[in-house]
């Protein structure tokens, strides 16, 4: 399907530990992110897009564990190295200037007692970028400059709280670019942004990606930020890959129900609807082994099959490929639609 | 700088309560210094005699103005017992105390912080729980009985470092681990909660995102933030050393200030014991002004 990949992740799982219990969060999931491209993957809160994304550069918290599955990593040499597998060493080795990484929350992610150019140039010094500390301070400068920060030579002596969110964001972004990454992480960078910054954010990072020749993952729940930014994206729920295909085509024809629920979800501008849509129902708390589709609870439009098996991966087009019984085959399966006996026998199985 | 000017006007004002304080304690307690200093069988006239030259039979406010005045001009009045100006004495004395504690102090910091350190890495983990245990015994164990310990298990156990203060730097070590192991314990065990508390702060994951490993992100990014605390409570417990210095002076028999007030209590030396306790408050209100400017200066947003 791609030929020029750099990252592929192959049946990623997570788990975190629960009493004594490791239940798994990230449930085999398989992403490849190709060069220059960038790629979102969406979900809502809870449904492992930021465990997916720390497991790539061995930031998990305490709790959490890769328990399963491979990360390739292609180099430019051609060479193909399993990064989930290294030390920690090894990957920090990695962390900077193979893949580098922007947060949600740009106050809590810069040192709060640590000036910010101090803190960028901490990339060039950790792998001997640059050894001569004036030439360090001058990149950093330059970087500064770069990601459109004004008066970059005296914000250098800036701290955090000193600076805007979208400032912030930005010192992230060049604390990010100065290693010249190949892979940039963006785990949710304009959640905590208003809407004027985060267009300009976006914008950035794009302008980032197209001047570094940068992939980059884009870890959202924002329909709009998948639309302005990505090549093709991943929709995930509850730690399964749903659907996936380049954005255009997705954004023309969604088809798991889920998709659907989330764009049909974004506000519309002009038609004063009385009430906003939203996809019924809340994400399950089931600690059992599940078989069936995870969202069958919520979807409209699930068949008996729904609740005991889940569905393989259908391809539907080129690029595009949908977990789904129903519209993954054509939808021809709607005659298989019944009410479904088993759904209060699951909501009971659950409490007990 | 304003700033700066507004806590010297409180440290003067702490110092003229602590004096009022000290000055009326010290008079509502029964018994006539004069009385305690003379004989038991000298007659009357010669106790109210003395009485009147130290000023005993005015009024309390009297009295106080008086010490006040005197204060001011840098004269602390005449020690009874020892017959010589007080602030020669305190003067004399200072130097010991002031070398005891910094000895203590530098114990306890590099000692509390290392012990620290190493628990919260390790947390949870044997070299935790041990060193969790020795710091609680730290926090626990009174001064006298720390003292005593050390010159049962270096002098006559071991015979490796002197009994008692004998001028040396090895003489000075014995006294400078019994007054800093209180402070030690309370250091380590707040540094690790304190650094424990930074483990899951976001900017640690920026720093491993950035090529740090896990340990060089905690000792780098996440001990700066957490000393704030540890910086702040050393300098609270610099009161609690200086009264530990009266107990570890005695035991190791160090003529500091904490002996000086010793023996001004012991003889109902009234100006002696003012004036140890009025620099004692001095020390601490200085420590605390230091506290905050070092502080200040590792934390930007406590800058003015």
């Amino acid at each position: 399907m791609i030929e020029d990949k750099l990252l592929e992740i192959k049946d990623l799982t997570v788990s975190i530990k629960q009493e004594k219990e490791m239940m798994p969060v990230v449930k085999g999931i398989d992403i490849t992110i190709p060069r220059r491209t960038v790629v979102g993957l969406v979900g809502e809160s809870g449904c492992g897009k930021s465990m997916t994304a720390k497991s790539i550069n061995h930031i998990l918290p305490s709790f959490a564990k890769v328990t399963g599955g491979s990360m390739m990593w292609h180099e430019s040499s051609g060479k193909v190295c399993d990064i989930a597998a290294l030390k920690e060493k090894e990957i920090r080795k990695r962390c900077g200037t193979d893949i580098a990484m922007i947060f949600q929350e740009p106050m809590t992610s810069l040192n709060p007692m640590m000036c910010i150019g101090d803190q960028i140039k901490e990339v060039l010094m950790i792998h001997k970028l640059e050894k001569n500390a004036e030439k360090a301070k001058a990149r950093v400068v330059e970087m500064l400059d770069s990601v459109g920060i004004p008066e970059p030579a005296m914000r250098y002596r800036a701290y955090p709280h000193e600076l805007s969110g979208g400032m912030r964001q930005r010192v992230m972004i060049a604390m990010a670019m100065i290693g010249s990454p190949k892979l940039l992480i963006a785990d949710e960078p304009t959640t905590a942004l208003d809407v004027t910054t985060e267009a300009q954010i976006l914008k950035l990072i794009r302008k980032m990606c197209e001047d570094y020749t940068m992939s980059a993952l884009m870890i959202t729940h924002n329909m709009g930020v998948v639309s302005s930014l990505c090549d093709y994206v991943y929709v995930m729920y509850l730690g399964t890959i749903m659907e996936q295909a380049p954005t255009a085509e997705l954004f023309r024809n969604p088809l798991h129900p889920y998709t659907r629920g989330l764009l049909s979800s974004i506000p519309k501008m002009g038609n004063n609807p009385e009430f906003l849509e939203t996809i019924p129902g809340n994400i399950p708390v089931d600690k059992k082994k599940f078989k069936g589709c995870e969202f069958c609870l919520r979807c409209s439009d699930d068949i008996k099959k729904c609740f005991f098996e889940q569905a393989p991966l259908y391809k539907v087009s080129e690029n595009h490929y949908v977990r789904c019984h129903v519209t993954g085959t054509g939808a021809a399966s709607y005659t298989d639609e019944v009410e479904n006996p088993d759904r209060e026998y699951a909501t009971a199985g659950k409490e007990g | 700088m304003s700033g700066f000017l507004r806590r010297c006007v409180g440290v003067l004002l702490v110092l003229l309560g602590v004096m009022a304080l000290i000055f009326i304690v010290l008079r509502i307690v029964p018994g006539n210094p004069a009385a305690v200093l003379l004989n038991e069988h000298v007659n009357k006239e010669t106790i109210e005699r003395l009485t009147a030259s130290m000023n005993l039979d005015k009024s309390i406010p009297e009295q106080f103005l008086l010490y006040l005045s005197g204060a001011i001009r840098g004269d602390l009045g005449q020690s009874y017992y020892m017959k010589q100006p007080v602030l020669k004495l305190v003067l004399t004395a200072f130097p010991y105390t002031v070398k005891l504690t910094v000895f203590a102090a530098a114990f306890a910091w590099i000692f509390g912080i290392g012990v620290g350190v190493i628990s919260a890495i390790h947390h949870d983990r044997l070299p935790d729980y041990l060193f969790r245990g020795v710091s609680l015994l730290g926090v626990s164990v009174p001064v006298f009985m720390v003292a005593l310990f050390l010159q049962y298990l270096f002098y006559f156990k071991l015979s490796l470092l002197p009994l008692g203060y004998d001028g040396s730097a090895a003489s000075m070590i014995l006294p400078a681990i019994a007054l800093g192991w209180n402070s030690a314990g309370s250091v380590a065990r707040l540094t690790r909660s304190s650094l424990m508390e930074q483990f899951n702060e976001p900017y640690l994951d920026t720093a491993r995102a950035k090529g740090l490993t896990a340990r060089q992100a905690i000792l780098t990014h996440g001990l700066k933030n957490a000393m704030v605390p540890v910086i702040t409570m050393l300098a609270l417990q610099l009161s609690s050393m200086l009264s530990g210095a009266v107990i570890t002076e005695s035991v190791f028999s160090i003529a500091g200030l904490g002996k000086l007030a010793l023996t001004a209590v012991q003889t109902r030396d009234m100006p002696l014991l003012q004036g140890t306790v009025l620099f004692s408050a001095f020390i601490i209100s200085l420590g605390n002004i230091i506290s905050d400017l070092i502080n200040s200066i590792l934390d930007p947003r406590l800058r003015v």
